[in-house]
């Protein structure tokens, strides 16, 4: 189910409110079979997957608990392998057969194996990457395995983060299902104001301004390089708005039945380094790989090379865990190598200005805000182009091929950019903690929060795009 | 059971709940019903364009479609041509749902001399509920309403809602409003000018999965036509490509046999039309030139099964 269809509009309030009058003994049944009616509107099938799964995992914990030394290994090296086994058939085996097959062209070798048609899976990643988080958790022993296996399955299955995160780690959700919700007033409503921003997020900025770049990207051999730096810095936002949008629905979600999931978006484009930009963006993914390939490949606690090579490396899988596609490949490696080049040419240095000159100070930090976000436009091209050829395509374009903007239906590009402005004053103001840190929705006055709640769910139904489909993240 | 707190809480909730819903539908029923109001007081534009055609047009012969529609039949053409009142009511980014509710919407208030519905070379596969949201603030029309709730299964409650019909119109009703544009007399026909920029044909081969719906909704619109005896010629326009392979072409043209008063003509595939890039503006959308030269040998074709079939 989608956030922004119409079945969740009826799904989550009967959800939130079944959960507050069902006794909490029977509140764990009524949160796991509302999250696998969630998941069943997808392809129902693929609840099967998510089962095996669970069930894998959760007898893998107990036996890395119950037993030592080998035995204990050889237990979390089969819940991870099986657990990366099914992520690799849905996502990556077509990937990896197609360019096997390449390379045997290539050396003029015959290459027997076929092509699998199948779907993968909603949140086929999100949901692999919360398991292999529990049972790293349960074999380093900051986690107790799970003896409850429905409690086991709702920590994989809960339906806010079920689809697109945030992955959560098994120490913050674990416990949260056994403790008692009594029903408060200012989880809800706080609830009810993420979700509302979520929706205002996806629904007005995000997918007006798709309209524009799927537009400009499908066919970027009939656009300009100004039509398609205008789409590139569109797609920055998009992605932004859209996934951020997705966080924020599902952390409003759970916080109204009082549940905190962790943070997953911090105004990731006021970074001033791309270092930061990645503690500030995905968060719950970025901190996942860190603690679960970079640190255990040796972090930075190894010698120069191998360090940056792990951090190349990290960049790359992670780049690969968005999808099989050599683009994201690229994207993930474009990421590494922006980390990475500034070491390699001992530039990186932590040079700490100690001026006082306010208008100095932030004459630079507007520069590395901006460096920062150019970087991470170009990094999106790759990200979002079909092709490695078309990326480049389109590089060449944004540089070479300068000509009439693309307008096409004046109205996306006048609301896409009036409403990307009003977000973009409401996180400076957040960020730069301006005007005594003003904000509508916590505002003193009950009746200027009360408008602010009218007024924006009447900019959603006036000016939202009731059609634009699925999140990003979903395909992941 | 639950604490006295707990209780408090929840009638706190409850009460401010009501109290936001209240004035929520309050601030959605005024702002609805102040768009609508001028929405119907818009007299220029392409929204102008669509409450002509469905409540005020009176032309004997009418073309219905997408904006290929729009942009290939000249209306003077088939004036003198045809010796009739014409008017054009194709609409940019729609298809062959979009026609059908005009189609009944139109017929509703008069029978017209003849129709021409033009749909495209791949109509059957092209999936058009995202593009009938230009129907909504005529949701009054009881001719239209069935087509609109083919939208989606929730549209029937989406409407409950008196400024969802009017989403994303609102800076084109307020310009629309202070525009001073008078009525344009084009008679729905907008001409492109300019060739195509590049001469590489586009592919042309139909390969989306046919939308069954659509053929229902298709043989549903041919058959009410034809009950009213209405002249109806479905045209397939030109196109810029190699050659075309259209699923949709043999479609529509299976179902035209079976009924009298409905006639198929396709232009997809007539060798001076394809390739010719002096007759195009795009891929999709012949230029004014082009446009003309396909006028005037419709009409022919038209005036060819007319004499045939003695119609007067």
């Amino acid at each position: 189910m989608l956030f922004n269809s119409f079945p969740f509009l009826i799904f989550f309030p009967l959800v939130t409110l079944l959960y507050y009058i069902l006794p909490y003994r029977f509140r764990w049944v009524h949160l796991l079979i509302a999250s696998c009616v969630f998941y069943m509107f997808f392809i129902p099938a693929y609840i099967f997957i998510l089962i095996v799964t669970i069930i894998i995992d959760y007898t893998a914990g107990i036996y890395i608990e119950k037993t030592k030394g080998g035995r204990r290994r050889n237990w979390l090296i089969l819940s991870i392998i099986s657990t990366c086994l099914v992520l690799f058939v849905f996502k990556y085996f077509n990937f990896f057969s197609l360019n096997f097959e390449k390379i045997a062209e290539l050396f003029h070798l015959n290459y027997p194996v076929g092509f699998v048609n199948i779907i993968l899976p909603v949140g086929l990643s999100f949901h692999t990457f919360q398991s292999l988080s529990y049972v790293i958790e349960v074999y380093r022993g900051n986690q107790k395995a799970e003896k409850h296996l429905g409690i086991y399955s709702l920590y994989v299955m809960f339906y806010p983060q079920l689809v697109a995160g945030p992955i959560e780690r098994p120490q913050n959700m674990l416990h949260q299902f056994y403790e008692k919700h009594d029903f408060s007033y200012t989880n809800m409503v706080e609830g009810l104001k993420l979700m509302l921003w979520g929706f205002f997020k996806k629904v007005v900025v995000a997918d007006r301004l798709s309209i524009y770049v799927n537009a400009v990207y499908n066919n970027p051999e009939h656009h300009t390089g100004t039509s398609l730096a205008l789409a590139t810095i569109f797609f920055t936002f998009q992605i932004y708005c859209d996934f951020s949008g997705y966080s924020d629905i599902a952390i409003g979600s759970a916080r109204t039945m009082g549940f905190k999931l962790m943070t997953n978006f911090n105004r990731p484009y006021f970074s001033k380094s791309i270092s930061e930009f990645w503690k500030r963006w995905h968060i719950s993914l970025s901190t996942w790989f860190r603690d679960y390939l970079y640190i255990p490949m040796g972090g930075n606690r190894v010698s120069k090379p191998r360090w940056l090579l792990n951090l190349f490396v990290t960049f790359v899988v992670s780049g690969l865990w968005h999808g099989a596609n050599w683009t994201y490949v690229f994207w993930g490696a474009f990421n590494g190598g922006y980390l990475v080049f500034p070491h390699l040419l001992n530039t990186s240095s932590k040079k700490k200005s100690y001026s006082n000159n306010r208008l100095l100070k932030n004459s630079s930090t507007i520069v590395k805000v901006g460096i920062t976000f150019f970087l991470t436009c170009f990094a999106w091209i790759f990200f979002r182009a079909n092709s490695i050829s078309e990326s480049f395509e389109i590089i060449h374009r944004i540089f070479y091929n300068h000509g009439p903007l693309f307008i096409g239906d004046g109205r996306t590009i006048l609301y896409g950019v009036t409403f990307l402005f009003f977000l973009l004053c409401v996180e400076t103001v957040q960020e730069y903690r301006l005007l005594n840190n003003f904000s509508l929705f916590h505002h003193p006055n009950r009746k200027v929060r009360f408008a602010t709640y009218i007024c924006l769910s009447i900019i959603i139904l006036l000016f939202g795009v009731f059609d634009g489909g699925q999140f990003i993240y979903f395909q992941f | 059971m639950y604490k006295k707190q707990e209780i408090f809480e929840v009638k706190k909730f409850i009460v401010k709940l009501i109290l936001l819903c209240f004035a929520l539908v309050l601030a959605d029923f005024i702002m609805g019903r102040t768009l609508k109001h001028y929405y119907f007081k818009i007299n220029s534009g392409s929204l102008f364009h669509i409450t002509f055609a469905i409540d005020s047009t009176n032309a004997e012969t009418l073309v219905f479609g997408s904006s290929r529609a729009i942009h290939h039949y000249v209306p003077e053409i088939f004036s003198n041509e045809l010796n009739t009142t014409f008017y054009n009511c194709g609409e940019d980014a729609t298809g062959l749902i979009y026609s059908a509710a005009l189609i009944k919407a139109v017929t509703a208030r008069y029978k017209p001399k003849r129709i021409l519905l033009d749909i495209l070379p791949f109509e059957f596969s092209f999936d058009e509920s995202d593009r009938l949201s230009k129907l909504l603030p005529y949701q009054d029309n009881p001719a239209i309403y069935p087509y609109i709730l083919s939208i989606s299964p929730y549209e029937k409650i989406k409407l409950v809602s008196q400024s969802y019909p009017f989403n994303s119109l609102v800076t084109s009703i307020i310009s629309r409003n202070l525009s001073k544009d008078k009525l344009q007399t084009t008679e729905g026909y907008l001409e492109l000018d300019g060739t195509i920029d590049s001469v590489k044909p586009l592919l042309s081969e139909e390969e989306g999965k046919i939308i069954h719906q659509k053929i229902k909704i298709y043989k549903d619109i041919l058959t009410y036509l034809n009950q009213l005896h209405i002249p109806t010629y479905i045209v397939i326009s030109p196109f810029y490509a190699e050659v075309v392979t259209s699923k949709s072409e043999v479609i529509a043209k299976k179902y035209c046999q079976t009924y009298k008063n409905v006639h198929f003509i396709s232009f997809i595939n007539r060798a001076d039309y394809l390739k010719n890039y002096k007759l195009f503006k795009d891929f999709m959308h012949l230029n004014n030139f082009g446009a003309g030269k396909f006028s005037e040998e419709l009409c022919e074709q038209i005036k060819i099964i007319e004499k045939k079939k003695g119609i007067k």
